[in-house]
């Protein structure tokens, strides 16, 4: 299914340059990470060597080369989130769930990370749990949001 | 083949018949500081009771017109005259309805302020209200005002004329002409007139030209070009189209951060919209002139933003900056000629086509022209983006626009142009708003992001935050940068946990100088936030290095000396 998907998806893109990335969100919205067996095929449609293709995939942290985790908490790591209190609400994030900020959870359940300042300081600080966006958060709060996230 | 004054034509009756003079007309503020607070479901809900109560109302989107403070925002127009009114959360819109819809008034406890010169209903005009007075709207004309996702109401509020004047009747010379005549200078922090460097592609002698608009707004803080993007995105393309014209460019690219979705999605239905009329593609508007625009979105990485890395990222190669000379104007995109500009700066050349260089430059101080958006955050009642005159008192900003700290605190510091400036200090709010004045402080007045912060902050924290962020961001191509952001996170971390020694200091100063020799201005300007720190606060490293304390009591520390307490 994935396979079939990730084939005729390639076939658009066949020979062609300035896509790469691209194809690399495309891909990764169909498989949620991009596999190493995804990397030998993009270079093979591009006419890129495999070494080359990863190189560029790896430079980017919003591109994954794993699985993605079940649920993902962000938390924005910009001035207005840090001077509004970001880092009490981290704390409460990693005492609710037991991950530490940048980790997954071991069976991959759970993440945590911070992301970059979307432009929306005015809710600041927020968190988000799988691109739900939660403004104005406070440290009693967090319990309640990821809570709910839990359960989906 | 759409000719310019049908489209003209069709654009009006569309806005006419939008604004209606029968109907009212809601508008719910769909920026993504809208959605972020509320703004979909509060358009769910106005939907809702419209339909329910069989209301004959139009309901429709908008943009942002900067009071992000005040999202989720409704503006209602009706007899031609258009009320915002803030804090339109969902539990607040029956209300609303009832008030405006039913009774047939204005909810004026709700109500931010009316379109036009003079009351109306007992509300004051928003040009008048302390967030507006200072402000020249220009650039931002259309924001929260047309349907970004429609370009009929770019087109009839004045949208595409410039580009249609420019290739009707305007040599690519002229155009560049008005731009030099302008005084336009870049907007995504590095200050240089953009008419000169358009002329650097004009003079280019390979083909084919390449023009990319850098809409990366990679700085924390910053979100000028968010609130373009998302509320007038015409307006860009219509700047980029431009400047194609002017060089001689047959592509252009916009390169925009991944962290902008809403930006992209507005962007591709303007892209589609604007190639189905032919103000994009082959032959525009009938005048033969000929240039494809695609988009293309990054991935997360900041020094994307800066113009060489973001060049190899459009050419699929890890976007690691390399060493200018030789500048992309000589070999840019796949090698060829290449200009690249800001999201403002293209945002500005409809403006001084339109009415020509002399009238832009009569706006601004001798050195610094035109306007300039900034967005304004941190530790300020108004959080939001404002469009002023270059030259305007940076206090202005803060006490009228931004209603000052609101906390009881005082102001203790300002941090104006992302991480690879610096921090002022509160006696600096009397410095006008133009790059010249900020340079001698040591800090870079940059592409608009002021960040207010007061004094229950800590700086050296705070700078320690912006050395973590250079150094996760370095692309690790020079050995200086990599190593040398590396170095700055150990001290500072060291000094935050009272750790620090005297010497520490001059450390700081002497690997600023190394660090000048990185490949790019991402490792060249690191330091800046450590150095301004260390020349205009002095006494906050003195403190955590010699007292052990950290006086605002954000470290592990003491917040008053040992010594003294004891
Ligand atoms: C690390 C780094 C990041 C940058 N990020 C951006 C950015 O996000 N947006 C931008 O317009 N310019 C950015 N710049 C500046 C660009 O290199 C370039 O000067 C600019 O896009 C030129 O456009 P302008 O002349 O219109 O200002 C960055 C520079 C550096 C060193
Ligand atoms: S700092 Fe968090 S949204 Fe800007």
């Amino acid at each position: 299914m994935v396979q079939e998907k990730l084939d005729d998806l390639l076939k658009e893109y066949r020979g062609k340059r300035g896509v790469l990335l691209e194809v690399f969100h495309r891909v990764q919205e169909i498989q949620g990470y991009i596999s190493p067996q995804a990397v030998e095929a993009i270079a093979t449609a591009l006419g890129m060597s495999p070494a080359h293709v990863y190189g560029a995939l790896t430079f980017y942290s919003e591109l994954r080369t794993t699985p993605p985790p079940e649920r993902s908490i962000g938390l924005c790591g910009g001035p207005a989130c840090y001077l509004r209190g970001a880092e009490k609400v981290r704390q409460a994030i990693e005492g609710h769930i037991g991950v530490a900020m940048g980790q997954a959870s071991p069976d991959n359940k759970t993440e945590v990370k911070w992301v970059q300042c979307p432009g929306i300081c005015h809710v600041a600080p927020f968190l988000t749990v799988d691109g739900k966006i939660h403004g104005k958060v406070t440290p009693e709060v967090v319990p309640q949001i990821l809570g709910e996230g839990k359960e989906r | 083949m759409s000719t310019f004054e049908g489209l003209k034509t069709d654009g009006e009756a569309a806005w006419r018949n939008y604004m209606g003079d029968t109907k009212p007309l809601l508008q719910v503020g769909m920026g993504s500081c809208g959605v972020a607070a509320g703004a979909e479901e509060a358009l769910a809900v106005l939907r809702r009771e419209v339909t329910a109560r069989n209301i004959p109302a139009t309901v429709s989107i908008t943009g942002c017109n900067g009071m992000c403070f005040a999202e989720p925002l409704v503006m209602v127009t009706r007899e031609g005259r258009t009320v915002t009114y803030g804090e339109m959360t969902p539990e607040r819109i029956p209300a609303l309805v009832e008030e405006v819809l039913v009774r047939g008034g204005v909810w004026a406890e709700a109500a931010l302020g009316v379109s036009g010169e003079e009351e109306w209903q007992g509300i004051r005009p928003l040009a008048e209200t302390e967030f507006f007075r200072l402000q020249e709207r220009r650039l931002m004309a259309r924001c929260g005002v047309i349907d970004p996702e429609n370009i009929e109401h770019n087109i009839a509020l004045g949208g595409y004329a410039a580009l249609h004047k420019a290739l009707s009747g305007m040599t690519p010379e002229t155009v560049i002409q008005e731009m030099n005549q302008s005084g336009l200078a870049g907007r995504g922090g590095a200050n240089f007139p953009c008419g000169r460097k358009w002329d650097f592609l004009r003079q280019a002698k390979a083909t084919p030209k390449y023009m990319i608009c850098n809409a990366d707004e990679g700085d924390p803080g910053a979100f000028v070009n968010r609130i373009l993007l998302e509320s007038d995105p015409h307006l860009v393309i219509e700047g980029i189209l431009i400047g194609a014209y002017a060089t001689g460019a047959e592509a252009a690219y916009i390169y925009l951060r991944e962290e902008y979705p809403l930006a992209a999605r507005r962007l591709r239905i303007a892209l589609e919209q604007a190639r189905a009329r032919g103000l994009v593609g082959d032959n525009i508007l009938g005048l033969g002139f000929k240039c494809n625009l695609e988009l293309v979105v990054g991935a997360g990485s900041y020094v994307c933003g800066e113009e060489t890395g973001l060049i190899s990222s459009i050419q699929d190669s890890r976007g690691m900056p390399r060493i200018r000379p030789p500048f992309p104007a000589q070999a840019g995109v796949f090698g060829k000629p290449t200009n690249v500009n800001n999201v403002e700066t293209y945002a500005n050349a409809p403006l001084i086509i339109a009415h020509g260089g002399q009238w832009y430059a009569s706006m601004g101080t001798e050195r610094a022209r035109g306007t300039k958006m900034f967005s304004i955050s941190g530790h300020i009642v108004r959080t939001g983006v404002v469009e002023v005159p270059l030259g305007t008192p940076l206090r202005r900003i803060f006490e009228e626009a931004g209603g000052g700290v609101g906390n009881g605190r005082p102001l203790k510091a300002i941090q104006s142009g992302g991480p690879l400036s610096g921090f002022l200090t509160a006696r600096h709010l009397d410095l006008p708003l133009e790059p010249q004045a900020f340079a001698p402080e040591g800090v870079l007045m940059g592409s608009g992001g002021l960040v207010f912060v007061d004094e229950g902050a800590c700086l050296v924290d705070m700078v320690l935050r912006y050395l973590t962020f250079a150094q996760d961001e370095s692309c690790a191509r020079c050995t200086t940068c990599r190593i040398g952001t590396q170095r700055y996170v150990d001290i500072l971390e060291r000094i935050t946990q009272g750790k620090g020694r005297p010497q520490d200091l001059d450390t700081f100063r002497w690997l600023e100088g190394v660090m000048r020799n990185g490949n790019c201005a991402h490792g060249q300007a690191s330091p800046t936030a450590v150095i301004s720190t260390l020349r205009h606060f002095p006494e906050e490293y003195e403190a955590h290095i010699r007292e052990k304390c950290c006086p605002a009591g954000v470290c592990p520390l003491p917040a008053a000396s040992p010594a003294l307490t004891r």
